[in-house]
């Protein structure tokens, strides 16, 4: 694993928060308040298929939500050893936190944040690659390329699989049904509102 | 021996102070993208017309979708709503304050007020501003860097906090933080509960990760738009 140790400890004490969040929720009061801080190091058991889907991600998506760069690369990776049948979600989850705290101007996530989550999943479950690769190419359709080559340098063994689910996969777009309206049709069709007018002329 | 400086000192911040011309406008909600049936009334009239790319959500318009109908808007910048299906929403108040001397860092201050009479809204907000959401049970005063979901129907508030924190004060209670992770409804006698406890937030946390997401796609594309003006 390429992280280093600040990073692991960090993952640790996330992954220990979610499994907490998991599982011992039922043992605290109904009503509980909001933590400020992440939980402290604290041992618990957990096995995977006592937790749903839905729940496992939202604990996730909670946690990741808090981190930034690499620790969220990290924290992608601890989940997906954890429940590596949902790794392909867990992917989109962390591309979408990823791209929400950008707020990139031109819409999309840079390489370098895609492809370190994507090597941080594959490294962690490197047998669930292709679902990994097929997810994230669907999510990020533009940076296909880069994610292919993430995931072989992360999991060389496993490029003839990754090479057939780029195949089978197809460039969607995120946003089939919504009609986006062109900018250049709504500006602002009257006076600019702003102190500053151009110059009237001779 | 004083009283000069007293003098020089009044003089001094009467002059800093008349630099100031700050001026305040009333802006527009522009929308972003739509889908299937969304209508909209204006303040004066009670005739409700279709949303197309050229509509203008002034203060007091009020929005309506039927239930096949969503629409993505920005009420003020950085704060992107995507309402619903099955939604009635009213722009109270969208204004913008900006100092007319500068040339950088203008902005002074950022309003926006509408009220969700029924139906859902996913709200994502950055930036700075004073973002305040009316609903018949609760007042909600929304925080930077927050994205969360509202339902309203004809008992009962529901709020989903997936990043941020956001402060509720119900009409008889006590205001309320509800922050990453936890869901609260009103009226109840219970604070905020975590997701984990409730199948529904669980699922929500992940569609509004995802609608989060295509509200920062299209808000990328309209970031260097100005608002439009009543």
């Amino acid at each position: 694993m390429p992280f280093p140790t600040e990073n692991l400890r960090s993952c640790v004490v996330l992954t220990t928060a979610i499994f907490l969040s998991l599982q011992i929720g039922n043992a605290q009061e109904a009503g509980s308040r909001p933590s400020e801080a992440v939980a402290p190091t604290v041992t618990v058991s957990a096995s995977a298929s006592d937790n749903s889907a839905a729940q496992f991600l939202s604990g996730f998506i909670s946690s990741a939500m808090r981190l930034n760069g690499q620790n969220l690369a990290a924290c992608v990776a601890t989940a997906v050893k954890v429940r590596p049948d949902l790794a392909g979600k867990l992917v989109v989850c962390a591309l979408n936190i990823a791209r929400i705290k950008t707020q990139s101007v031109t819409g999309r996530l840079s390489l370098d944040t895609i492809n370190q989550i994507i090597k941080s999943a594959i490294a962690a479950a490197p047998w669930v690659a292709s679902a990994i690769v097929t997810a994230a190419i669907e999510s990020e359709p533009y940076a296909r390329e880069s994610i292919v080559a993430a995931a072989i340098s992360a999991a060389p063994d496993q490029e003839s699989e990754i090479r057939v689910a780029l195949a089978s996969s197809s460039s969607m777009s995120i946003l089939p049904r919504l009609v986006a309206f062109n900018p250049s049709e709504t500006g602002p069709s009257g006076s600019v509102n702003s102190p500053e007018q151009p110059p009237s002329g001779p | 021996m004083s009283r000069p400086f007293f003098l020089l000192a009044l003089a001094s911040i009467f002059g800093v102070s008349s630099c100031w011309e700050g001026t305040t406008r009333s802006i527009c909600a522009t929308v972003l993208s739509r889908s299937g049936e969304v209508q909209y009334s204006e303040q004066s009239s009670t005739n409700s017309r279709p949303v197309d790319s050229k509509t203008k959500l002034c203060p007091d318009s009020i929005l309506k979708t039927a239930s096949d109908g969503e629409a993505d808007l920005i009420l003020i910048p950085g704060a992107l709503v995507r309402i619903a299906g099955d939604s009635e929403l009213k722009i109270a108040e969208l204004k913008l304050t900006k100092d007319g001397n500068e040339t950088g860092e203008a902005m002074r201050e950022r309003h926006a007020r509408v009220e969700l009479r029924r139906g859902g809204m996913i709200v994502l907000f950055e930036g700075f501003a004073q973002f305040n959401i009316q609903t018949a049970n609760v007042a909600i005063n929304v925080l930077p860097s927050c994205l969360f979901r509202i339902e309203v129907d004809q008992s009962r508030t529901r709020l989903t906090c997936v990043r941020g924190k956001v402060f509720a004060t119900p009409k008889s209670g006590q205001r309320v933080a509800v922050e990453a992770g936890f869901f609260c409804e009103w009226p109840a006698e219970r604070s905020a509960i975590s997701v984990r406890e409730d199948r529904q937030a669980q699922t929500d946390m992940t569609t509004m990760l995802q609608i989060g997401r295509e509200l920062t796609d299209l808000g990328a594309v309209a970031r260097d738009r100005l608002p439009g003006v009543p």
